[in-house]
């Protein structure tokens, strides 16, 4: 006998008595009890890996470049020739101002450095002398 | 129970241990007897089939179902065995070829093994063939399935299969005749 078509087909393999009743219990008990995870498809996980850091890098630039709200910002975007024009109309005076200002004495040094540092240019001591006697 | 409708059950946590459970009684015998046919051993292939089942449970959401789920679970199957076939030749100090001769021992050594001498002679002609080709032989031979679903599960061309199946049969006969 040496043709395949030969030899009937039987299967020759057997199991234990009831193998197939208890085999789905067998598998479930090794089934760990806790959903099995949820996998992204890897298209949607290499997309997710590919905008993640766009997302990023975007909320970082957001961040940063919001406008801001705070008195201090607002009052920094007005430019010194308009603070002083609408002083001017106003109408407050020095001493107005004053009262809503309490220097320390950190900020009378750096007023004091500013006037008697202050460089007139074109003007040496002497003209300024001259300049100030003929007052 | 259809497969889809069973692929909905398995979606859903509170149906997903009655539509599992259904999935093995429905599949189990297949896979048993594909992955047995392989390692001759029973109890080896007790294992495989739980961890081919398991493996099953743990990636269903992968599941495409552009493909038919038997030959899904088919291919993880097929991969199992190969993998352990594979794992026992590499086992240190185990000289090339002894793997076959372990399996050809077991046909006439191991239990739950019943056959004819002619039976047993057609299984120890099958050791002969690659691993590979001892699955394509299997699944074409004794699971009947078609070139087109042996396609699927095992991602090769349906000429390739013709052609390595052709090629086993001229084999075995040659065996059949030598012994």
């Amino acid at each position: 006998m040496s043709k395949l078509e030969d030899i009937p087909k039987k299967h020759i393999f057997s199991v234990p008595e009831d193998y197939f009743e208890k085999l789905p219990f067998r598998i479930q008990s090794r089934i760990p009890e806790s959903p099995p995870e949820t996998r992204m498809r890897p298209a949607f996980r290499y997309a997710l890996q590919l905008a993640l850091p766009a997302v990023l890098v975007a909320v970082v630039l957001f961040w940063y470049t919001r406008p801001s709200s705070d008195a201090t910002t607002i009052l920094a975007t007005v430019g010194t020739d308009e603070l002083i024009y609408y002083l001017q109309e106003s109408g407050l005076t020095t001493e107005d101002l004053m009262e809503y200002v309490e220097f320390d004495h950190s900020d009378v040094e750096a007023i004091e450095s500013e006037v008697y540092d202050l460089e007139l240019p074109g003007l040496n001591d002497d003209e300024i002398d001259l300049e100030l006697n003929a007052l | 129970m259809e497969d889809k409708e069973l692929l909905e059950k398995l979606r859903h946590p509170e149906s997903r241990n009655f539509g599992f459970n259904i999935l093995v009684r429905t599949y189990q015998q297949k896979v048993y007897w594909h992955i047995r046919k392989m390692v001759i051993d029973h109890d080896d292939a007790d294992d495989l089939t739980q961890e081919v089942f398991i493996k099953v449970h743990k990636h269903i959401s992968d599941f495409r179902q552009d493909a038919q789920l038997y030959t899904w679970i088919y291919r993880i199957a097929t991969n199992e065995c190969l993998n352990f076939l594979r794992r026992k030749k590499r086992r240190v100090f185990q000289p090339i070829g002894d793997n076959e001769k372990e399996l050809a021992a077991k046909l006439t050594s191991a239990p739950y093994i019943e056959g004819d001498e002619v039976q047993l002679k057609l299984q120890k002609a099958l050791l002969k063939l690659p691993d590979k080709q001892r699955v394509v032989f299997n699944m074409r031979y004794f699971d009947d399935l078609s070139y087109e679903e042996m396609s699927e599960v095992t991602k090769t061309s349906v000429g390739a299969l013709k052609a390595s199946y052709h090629h086993a049969v001229k084999k075995i006969e040659e065996f059949l005749l030598e012994n």
